[in-house]
């Protein structure tokens, strides 16, 4: 059999792949401070720092009395309502129905968004009679619905899960559409010459190839999908953070809606993070593994 | 009226790409034939419509006029029995290597296990044995390029098309890699229609050279290469050798 081996990995000319990346340098010339700063790890203690920075310069201003308390309140103030607020018996109650709106909605968005996404892009006919409606409603400022959607829906969830919804469709069908065209001549001229039926190239090339881009759509709709629910509760509702924040402002509560705003942005943070987690998972290919050996 | 022993036989064949900024004649009266089992190397300059030659005979795209016959039938769509590697590996980077080369498989709806074995030896054969569950990103480009040439390899074509397969790669590597090529065409003597810009590399590898000008697309000459086989290295220091090389230079005006 060894005979008939056609080359010798062991003298690879182009072998490159087999090349250890620790032996590309890392280090000659290169000044400790510069090794310092550009290390991961730097990144990720210069957040807090910041943090820190900031709030302090924001409790220093307070403090001096140079603006006031109802139009901005110390971060302190803000902290001990934060606190207020998550300890309140009322509390969950407002989360998981802001939360139940906003994943509902972006799950009804992802499925009309990848339906149409898919059909717009693989039907030219689609496309001619669809897209231009789809567009018109694009533009269409959507929170001016929030109302007509109460008056259809109702006060409780569903009108949210609407809003919700109609906010983050459009961004998920747009990168199915532009993803699933996304792939390269040559792939799709060898499943042609394979013989593929179209749906075996949908779903063995454009599928997978559009996948970095829908996850693009998902991670930009989730975050659409939580102002949806935001705006249909500032309309009207029964429970939601949306409300809450309309209710403590009408209040003067200031560091309660500073406070409520906070959970807001930590719940579209969680949010955003579980879609970037499931693209890290799902598009793994994507991740380029040179760029962790460049210098 | 049709010869069996043709793979490939293509008379005046005329293609015109009608696209927004007007018509492009790449191919005129284009007239060829491709023996069984046998080398023919497409060369001519950039442009001057090797590709689309290939891609009409491989049912690719359309031709507005003239014929092309593949194994006697008249070309109407990617036939099978035919296989094809472009300038670039095309392999699919959520696949490892073993599922790309896998991949036919599952589009001719055969069974997936019938060629693991076939498939892990042709790997072993092009030195990628330890590839074989590795990502495309994880292989150099000249190690892709193998791995696309063992996925066409294994489902045994009659006729392999091939449109500078190696012409990304430096010259060291294609150099062992058209070797391979024709280590692999001896095993299973697929009729090959290898496309390239470079002379010396046509005469090496052919028993006919095709040589293209861009007047648009013509065939200007059709030149049987005399050469011993199996064709070894030391061939490219003949007089012989050089002689085709020049001949065909002086067609091409270079
Ligand atoms: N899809 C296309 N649409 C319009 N013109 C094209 C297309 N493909 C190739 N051409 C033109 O046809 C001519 C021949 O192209 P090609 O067959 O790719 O040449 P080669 O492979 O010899 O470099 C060129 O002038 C090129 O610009
Ligand atoms: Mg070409």
């Amino acid at each position: 059999m060894a005979d008939t081996k056609l080359t010798d990995s062991s003298n690879d000319v182009d072998g490159q792949a087999v090349v250890p990346a620790s032996a590309l340098g890392n280090g000659n010339g290169v000044k400790p401070w510069t090794a310092i700063t550009q290390s991961k790890w730097f990144g990720y203690a210069m957040v807090p720092l910041v943090f820190i920075v900031a709030v302090s310069i924001w409790e220093a201003i307070s403090r001096a009395g140079m603006v006031a308390a109802i139009i901005l309140p110390a971060p302190s103030a803000i902290g001990k309502s934060l606190l207020e607020l998550v300890t309140a018996p009322f509390f969950p109650k407002h989360v998981q129905a802001t939360l139940y709106e906003t994943v509902v909605g972006f799950l009804i968005a992802a499925v009309l968004g990848l339906f149409l996404g898919s059909i717009i892009s693989q039907f030219p006919i689609m496309r001619t009679t669809l897209y231009p409606y789809i567009v018109a409603f694009q533009v269409l400022p959507k929170s001016a619905l929030a109302p007509l959607f109460i008056t259809w829906f109702g006060f409780g969830v569903a009108s949210k899960v609407v809003m919700s919804a109609v906010i983050a469709f459009f961004v998920v069908t747009l990168n199915t559409m532009v993803g699933l065209e996304s792939y390269a001549e040559n792939e799709y001229l060898l499943m042609r010459s394979l013989q593929a039926k179209r749906w075996q190239i949908f779903t063995k090339l454009k599928v997978p190839s559009a996948l970095p881009f829908v996850f693009a759509g998902f991670k930009n709709g989730i975050t659409l999908a939580l102002v949806g629910a935001v705006v249909g509760e500032f309309v009207a509702a029964q429970a939601g953070l949306g409300l809450l924040v309309e209710v403590y402002n009408f209040q003067m509560k200031i560091p309660l809606v500073f406070a409520t705003i906070i959970v807001l942005s930590l719940m579209g943070l969680a949010l955003y993070g579980i879609m970037e987690l499931l693209d890290r998972k799902i598009v793994f290919w994507r991740t380029s593994s040179w760029e962790q050996d460049i210098l | 009226m049709v010869n069996n022993h043709q793979a490939v036989t293509v008379r005046e064949l005329s293609k015109v790409y009608v696209g927004r900024q007007g018509s492009v004649e790449a191919l005129r009266e284009a007239t060829l034939d491709v023996p069984s089992g046998s080398f023919v190397s497409l060369v001519g300059p950039s442009g001057c419509g090797k590709s689309t030659l290939l891609k009409i005979i491989g049912g690719l795209i359309t031709k507005t006029a003239g014929t092309v016959l593949v194994d006697g039938r008249e070309v109407t769509g990617p036939q099978s029995g035919v296989g094809i590697m472009f300038q670039t590996p095309v392999l699919f980077p959520w696949r490892t290597i073993l599922q790309n080369l896998l991949l036919p498989t599952e589009v001719y709806g055969l069974k997936k296990e019938d060629y693991v074995d076939k498939c892990l030896k042709l790997l072993d054969m092009t030195g990628l044995s330890q590839f074989s569950k590795a990502y495309p990103r994880e292989l150099s480009g000249g190690m892709q390029q193998r791995a696309a040439l063992c996925r066409v390899l294994a489902y045994d074509p009659e006729l392999l098309l091939l449109d500078e397969p190696f012409g990304a790669l430096d010259e060291f590597t294609r150099e062992r890699m058209n070797l391979e090529v024709l280590r692999m065409w001896h095993l299973n003597n697929p009729a090959i229609v290898f496309v390239t810009h470079n002379v010396g590399e046509a005469v090496f590898l052919s028993d006919t050279v095709c040589v293209m000008t861009p007047c648009p697309g013509c065939v200007a000459k059709i030149i049987e290469i005399d050469l011993p086989r199996p064709r070894e290295v030391t061939l490219m220091k003949t007089r012989r050798y050089a002689d085709y090389v020049f001949e065909i230079r002086e067609i091409l005006g270079v």
